[in-house]
Order: C-alpha cells, then sequence, then structure tokens
C-alpha cells in the first residue's frame, strides 16, 4: 500500500541520508498530480516538510496557491520571514539570497531552507565538497552557477549561522548542501 | 481505538523531521521541538521513540535495545509500541538493522553507512550541571562560552585527583558545540567520532533533537595531562563468551560472593559465540 | 557449543500487564465510563484541565481506564492528543459572553448582576456521609433568576475598576497566539506560552507554586479575587479566514480575574507614587477553581516579576509544573541504570585507588 503517509515517509528518509550525506544523489519516486511548475520532487519534498506552521516563499503566481491548498503553509511575500523558499536557479537574484534569514547565535535553525530547481545535477559545473557528512572529499557536477555558490558561503560564513540548500533537477534527482559543507568549484 | 501509522499525526511528524534535518545541519547543537506525549511515559525514552516514529517505514528493520540488550522490559516495550503500529520487521543483529534504538549504549559491532542509531536523551544540556537557566545555557552555546564546563572537570582534578564524571561525559562536536552524549558509556564515546552512520539524540520531556552526522569530530573535553579515559576493563573476560575489550556487567554470584563479568552487549555477544570457531 | 538466544524480557513483560489487566472485577461491579461521567464530574474537569483536551467522553473512558488514578488518565489523554490533526485555532473568544453558572466577586459585595452562588461545595460541611443520594428534585439553581440581566451578557467586575480609572486596560492582543504543544516554549516565554502551561499544570503543583507566591516568597500577600466565573463558553472557528466564523460548541470554563495593589509604572512620571491595580488572570477547561485561582497569582508573578522570588522565574514555575513531564521523569528512576552505574563504579573506584 502507498499511501501519502508512506510517500512522505518515504521521501523524507532520502533527504535524511542526503542532509547527512551532502554531495549524494538520490532519485526521487514519488508519484503525485502536480499543478505546480516545478518538478516532481520539488512537490514531494513540499508535501514531506510543509504545514500550517511554516511559512514559505515562492515567486511563479500559481505556485502559492497550491503549495497552500495542498499542506497549509502560509505564503509570505516576505523573503527575509521564509522559513523555505522554492525557486528555479533563473529566479535567483542577489537580493533574494541577502534577504534570506539565517538564524540567531541562539537560534541557528530559525533559518530558510532553500529548495532550488536547476537544470541538471550529473553534469554541469563540478564541485568539491567538504566537511561533516563527507568522509574525504565529495564531488558533484551540476548546472548550477558558482556566484550563487558564493552567496551561500558568504550566509554560511559564521557557523552556526547560515541556510540550508535542497538542490533538485528536472529528472527529480535531489542532492542537499547544508550549511557546514564547504564548497570549492574545480 | 484506530491508530495512526507510527503513532503520531501527520504534521505532528513534519514538525519532527523539519528540526530533525535542522539538527543534521547543525552539528551538536540542541533543536527545541514540541514533543508530543507518547503512550509511554516521559522519561522513559520518548524523545528517541518520536525519532524513531519521524523516521520509521515499510522498508525498515528495527532493533531496540536499552541497557545493551534487546530484551531488557523497556526495549521490548518500545519496539512492541513501534511494531504495533507499524508492523515494521526487527532484529537483534546490529548489521541487519536500518534503524536502531538505543538507550545507555552504542553497539559494539560499528555503523554502517546510511545507518541511523537513535539514543533516548534524559538530559540534553551539558551545562546543566553548571547552570541551571535555560535561557542562560541557550545563551553559552550562542557566544560558545563554555568555560563552566572545562572548570568543573578541572575542580573534580583538584578536588578528587581525576575526572569524575562517569557516563555522559560531554564532547565537543564538529569543533562549535559542547554537547551531551546521552548517559552512554565513556567507553562509547569514542565511537560517536568519524562514524559511517548517522546519530540522532532525542529528549522527549527536555524537548530537544540534536545529532551528530556521519564523518563529525567528536572530541571529549579532558586535558593534555588529565585525558580522556574509558572505563577500564583490563585484564577482564567475559564468564559467557570469553571476549575481552568489550564493555561488561559486573555481577556477583549469589553463592560464593565472587565477582564477575558478562558482556554488556547481549546481542554482539550471541553473534560472536554462534560464530564457528569463537572463543568459547 | 549450541545456539545461544535471547530470552527473558518479552515473556515478564507480557506477565505483568496480563497481571495488570486482567483485573479481579467483582462480578456486577464493574463501572462503565457513562458512570464515570455521570458521577465524577469534578475528577473529569481536572483530568480535561490538565490534559488541554476537552471531551468529557474520553476523559470518563480515560478515569475508568486509569483506575482512577488521576496522572495516568492525564497521561493517556495526552497521548491520545498526539494522535489528533490540530487544524484550526478558534476565533477570539470574550468572556463577556459566556453562560454565566456561578459568579463570585471577593471584592465587592454587589456587583452588576449580582453574585451568583451557582452549584459549588464550598459551603458544604465536609462530614464523611454515607447516605448521600442523587436529588431528582428540581432545585432554585435550575429556576432562571427574574432579573434584568442577561446570564450570557454579565457585565465584569473589571470593568467597573476601570471606569473609576483605578485599572489600566492591557492593549488588546489579538495575535494567534504561541501554541507551546506545537513549538516548544522558548525563554524568556510570551505571555501566552505562561497563560498556557499553567492551564495544562498539574492542579496540585499549580496550587503549591500559586501558595509559595502569596504565602512569602513573591507578593507575599493576598490578592483580591475581582471576579471567577463559570460557565458555558461558545468557540468558534474561522476555516477561511474571512470573518465567517462557524459555532463549533461550547466549552465549560472557570475564569479568575484577580487584582494585586501595585505600583504605578515608574514611566508614568508625576504618577510614580500611585498605586493602581494589575491583573492576574486564570482560566482553566472545566469547574477548577482553586487552581484558576492560583493560575492568576502565578500569572501575575510571572508577568510581574519580583526580586529573587522562585515564583518570579518562568523557568523555574512551567518547567516543573506539567504532571506527564514530573511522574514521567520521576518514575523512570526505576528503569534499570545499569550500565551508567557500572560508570560510576569506575569514576569512585578510580578515586578511591588515587592517582600518584
Amino acid at each position: 500500500m502507498t499511501t501519502m503517509v508512506h510517500n512522505t515517509q518515504k521521501h523524507y528518509r532520502e533527504l535524511v541520508d542526503l542532509f547527512s550525506r551532502p554531495g549524494e544523489v538520490r532519485i526521487s519516486t514519488f508519484d503525485i498530480p502536480n499543478f505546480t511548475n516545478f518538478p516532481d520532487a520539488v512537490l514531494a519534498t513540499v508535501l514531506t516538510l510543509f504545514d500550517n506552521e511554516i511559512t514559505f516563499y515562492t515567486q511563479d503566481q500559481k505556485n502559492p496557491g497550491e503549495f497552500q491548498t495542498l499542506t497549509g503553509g502560509q505564503f509570505s511575500e516576505n523573503l527575509s520571514e521564509a522559513d523555505y523558499v522554492v525557486v528555479k536557479e533563473h529566479e535567483l537574484t542577489e537580493d533574494v539570497m541577502r534577504s534570506l534569514k539565517t538564524g540567531t547565535l541562539g537560534s541557528p535553525e530559525k533559518s530558510a531552507t532553500l529548495i532550488i530547481e536547476v537544470d541538471s545535477i550529473g553534469e554541469g559545473r563540478k564541485y568539491s565538497l567538504k566537511g561533516p557528512g563527507i568522509k574525504t572529499a565529495n564531488e558533484i557536477e551540476m548546472t548550477f552557477d558558482p556566484k550563487w555558490m558564493i552567496h551561500r558561503m558568504e550566509l554560511c560564513s559564521e557557523f552556526p549561522l547560515g541556510i540550508d540548500m535542497i538542490l533538485i533537477d528536472r529528472r527529480n534527482q535531489l542532492t542537499v548542501i547544508p550549511r557546514t559543507t564547504i564548497t570549492e568549484v574545480e | 481505538m484506530k491508530q495512526n501509522y507510527a503513532f503520531l499525526d501527520e504534521n505532528s511528524k513534519k514538525e519532527i523531521r523539519r528540526k530533525t534535518l535542522k539538527a543534521i545541519a547543525i552539528p551538536g547543537y540542541q533543536v527545541p521541538f514540541a514533543s508530543r506525549e507518547l503512550p509511554i511515559a516521559r522519561g522513559w525514552g520518548t524523545g528517541g521513540l518520536q525519532l524513531t516514529l519521524s523516521l520509521v517505514g515499510q522498508s525498515d528493520t528495527v532493533k531496540v535495545i536499552d541497557q545493551g540488550s534487546d530484551e531488557s522490559v523497556n526495549a521490548v516495550n518500545i519496539r512492541k509500541l513501534i511494531q504495533d503500529t507499524t508492523d515494521v520487521q526487527d532484529t537483534i543483529y546490529t548489521d541487519a538493522a536500518t534503524l536502531i534504538q538505543s538507550r545507555h549504549r552504542i553497539p559494539e559491532v560499528p555503523l554502517k553507512p546510511y545507518q541511523i542509531l537513535v539514543l533516548q536523551v534524559p538530559l540534553p544540556e551539558p551545562l546543566r550541571p553548571v547552570e541551571p537557566s535555560e535561557r542562560i545555557t541557550k545563551m553559552l552555546h550562542a557566544d560558545r562560552e563554555y568555560s563552566g564546563a572545562w572548570l568543573r572537570l578541572f575542580e573534580q582534578i583538584m578536588k578528587y585527583g581525576s575526572i569524575t564524571d562517569d557516563a555522559d561525559y560531554p564532547v565537543l562536536v564538529n569543533g562549535r558545540y559542547v554537547m551531551a552524549p546521552s548517559p552512554i558509556p565513556r567507553f562509547d564515546n569514542p565511537k560517536m567520532e568519524n562514524n559511517d552512520g548517522l546519530i540522532l539524540l532525542g529528549a522527549g520531556r527536555e524537548k530537544k533533537i540534536y545529532a551528530v552526522p556521519p564523518y563529525t569530530k567528536v572530541t571529549p573535553l579532558a586535558f593534555e595531562d588529565y585525558p580522556f579515559e574509558v572505563e577500564s576493563f583490563d585484564g577482564i573476560t567475559c564468564r559467557e563468551s570469553g571476549l575481552t575489550g568489550v564493555y561488561m556487567d559486573e555481577l556477583v554470584n549469589e553463592e560464593t560472593g565472587e565477582t564477575y563479568y558478562v558482556t554488556n552487549d547481549t546481542s554482539y555477544m550471541l553473534e560472536e559465540m554462534n560464530k564457528e570457531g569463537s572463543v568459547r | 557449543m549450541g545456539y545461544v538466544a535471547v530470552k527473558g524480557g518479552t515473556k515478564a513483560i507480557q506477565a505483568s500487564v496480563d497481571m495488570y489487566k486482567n483485573k479481579k472485577y467483582i462480578p456486577g461491579m464493574e463501572i462503565s465510563a457513562e458512570h464515570v461521567k455521570a458521577n465524577m464530574n469534578q475528577l473529569i474537569n481536572q483530568v480535561m484541565s490538565e490534559a488541554s483536551l476537552y471531551d468529557r467522553e474520553l476523559a470518563s473512558h480515560a478515569i475508568k481506564q486509569a483506575e482512577g488514578n488521576m496522572e495516568e488518565a492525564v497521561f493517556l489523554l495526552r497521548a491520545h492528543r498526539s494522535t489528533l490533526p490540530r487544524l484550526y485555532y478558534s476565533t477570539v473568544t470574550n468572556t463577556r459572553e459566556m453562560f454565566v453558572e456561578r459568579r463570585v466577586s471577593a471584592s465587592f459585595k454587589d456587583i452588576p448582576g449580582g453574585q451568583i452562588l451557582g452549584a459549588s461545595p464550598d459551603f458544604t460541611h465536609r462530614l464523611l456521609d454515607d447516605s448521600v443520594t442523587y436529588g431528582s428534585e428540581e432545585t432554585e439553581g435550575d429556576i432562571p433568576p427574574d432579573y434584568n440581566y442577561e446570564l450570557n451578557n454579565l457585565p465584569k467586575v473589571i470593568d467597573y475598576l476601570e471606569s473609576e480609572g483605578l485599572f489600566t486596560k492591557e492593549p488588546e492582543d489579538n495575535s494567534t497566539p504561541d501554541d507551546i504543544t506545537k513549538r516548544s516554549i522558548e525563554f524568556p516565554s510570551s505571555r501566552s506560552e505562561r497563560l498556557q502551561s499553567l492551564t495544562r499544570g498539574q492542579t496540585g503543583a499549580v496550587t503549591s507554586l500559586g501558595y509559595v507566591e502569596i504565602r512569602g516568597y513573591g507578593y507575599s500577600s493576598h490578592p483580591n479575587i475581582g471576579e471567577v466565573r463559570v460557565g458555558q463558553q461558545p468557540v468558534h472557528i474561522d476555516p477561511a479566514g474571512d470573518g465567517d466564523a462557524y459555532y463549533i460548541g461550547d466549552v465549560e470554563l472557570t475564569e479568575v480575574e484577580a487584582f494585586m495593589p501595585a505600583d504605578e509604572a515608574e514611566t508614568a512620571g508625576e504618577r510614580a507614587h500611585e498605586k493602581t491595580f494589575k491583573i492576574g488572570y486564570g482560566l482553566t477547561f472545566g469547574q477548577n477553581e482553586t487552581k484558576t485561582i492560583a493560575m492568576s497569582v502565578l500569572d501575575y508573578s510571572l508577568s510581574h516579576p519580583a526580586e529573587a522570588s522562585p515564583t518570579a522565574d518562568d523557568e523555574f514555575v512551567l518547567l516543573h509544573i506539567d504532571s506527564v513531564e514530573s511522574t514521567g521523569f520521576i518514575s523512570h528512576l526505576k528503569l534499570p541504570h545499569y550500565v551508567t552505574f557500572q560508570s560510576v563504579l569506575d569514576r569512585v573506584r578510580q578515586t578511591k585507588g588515587g592517582r600518584d
């Protein structure tokens, strides 16, 4: 039997593995009617993590309503309030990056999780990752502009402050780069 | 009455899941969570159990231990609740489990990649012995102000000639947070360092979740001239299995009054004893 | 050597559970949850209040299942509460709309709307009486009073103080309260977190600490109870958030407003040396008058902290009054701790052996 309960549990476990092992890649098989303009794996992540206790930000006009109806999550136009920011890579701007909340020294968990749709994981720029969860170094290729990675490094430069990123491509592949990961463009 | 899969309602699980991911992203930091009441008493493993219930799914194999034993009454009770609400498979073999919930021990068999060890935590705040107030300890962690924790160990040395902290010996995680590893014996502390699996720690009553991701630096607090010491079982052999170099239970023979030792991690002991050409 | 298997725990625990569940009922004497509901009203009130779950049927069931053990009954309901989705917050409710069954003021002899004694054990003589029976006759309380007030629109004593300029009403705060069962309490606590912790608090613990506050370690003086009212409060939800609210039922509540004479705030400049009234507020599910009064005292002490008073410390009060938490942690001490004790033995022996 596969119900929403089991699907979200399974997706969550993928996220647990990915958060614990930055740079590893998983493919989501979460199958669901999708009326957003994001890949299914983005919607799966939203369904797994959102409920009426969180606020989110997203740009395209039809997605907020869909996320809200499906999860009860509260849409906020104010980026700096959002617990979750769901965007496509081309929607990223310096302003968006700068507005993300990075938590406080006392409560670093009150920070944004960035869910980004990229064109491809597996091809593109090569990144080398180090940090907790990585034995020596992980390498990952993806079509993700290094300038955003540099912005991310700035946001994460004062650990424990920072943001965590879930990157998802159009083939529903996921990878996670939490705030502890040190990234280098090769 | 009809029960949910894995007992909790889905929104409760979501909150625990969100907080758990944050905990993994901030190694050693105690993330506050709402903490639901469970059908098992607060203080009896509800933090660990909430983590397990938020994690567990149909393809899992679960192992539950308390005091190193799968058959300890509390372990049996917790495993029963997990199985009654999920029908998930169980095992006593560390190697065969995908999800291990434990109180007071890290198994002798090293964790594998993708395995998750959930530890039950009674008192998650390592600074509590030096500071009763939560808002102050939160500030101390924010400021990375750990001189109180160090001073405490120093005072023990001054008074007793050695560090007297027993189980739940404080560690520094990823060079940033001082963390209570839960009341595991010091013997198990080194297993946290740079290990292959994920360790999640849950405190239900104190409402905190924290984590040690795989391959993370975990260092016990100690001084160069008074280094960290694990419990000594030098020269001691398990009476049942002949094993050495494992954590032991100390027992007394009622008739002779003689003290003897038995391997604490019972499933490991059985595995070793059932191996071809075992010591015994 | 032959195969060795683990054994013991599963059988032992099953036998223990069987012994506990297989109660030796005297034939014909077993009571039903309906009996509990019909006879144990005050116990139900206390259980619902500590459990934060308003449901008389479920509370009765819990009391029966727990064999009347308060902490177990509360525990059962709290655990059940964890399985229920919580989808809505009620709209802001005004206790001026409460259908009042009982209200007394200790502050004024005569209050607008009058003192309504209602049903209360306050003035019974506590003599054990083996002939208690249940009346079927109509009592005076069943007859609606004939006067100019409506019972669901009674003015409050506090309104009088305000009209006299003796009490400055706090600005209304209708923001969504912080729900400590959805996000854990953080310190310094917000007022809504304090009120929620107190209303869920163990009756005995809240009463004890309220007593501490007024006896000698805080305010150290009487509050004046402006009003205790007990009655049925209508509850509405507004799912769409468009102001179109639905009535979903009544809950019985006990509400207390306690007056505390206090100094006018220093910021008031010239009036800094005047006295004024401050308020302590209590509100609980069901009729729980003592607890609610104690709650109002603690609401005051936590909102207007006196120096060095334990009852002014929100962590000290709020983290230790929860029945499920305190009983759980105390009782867990009987669980095996031999791994940690082995570790203690190791350290104690180390100090005995000394170190050169």
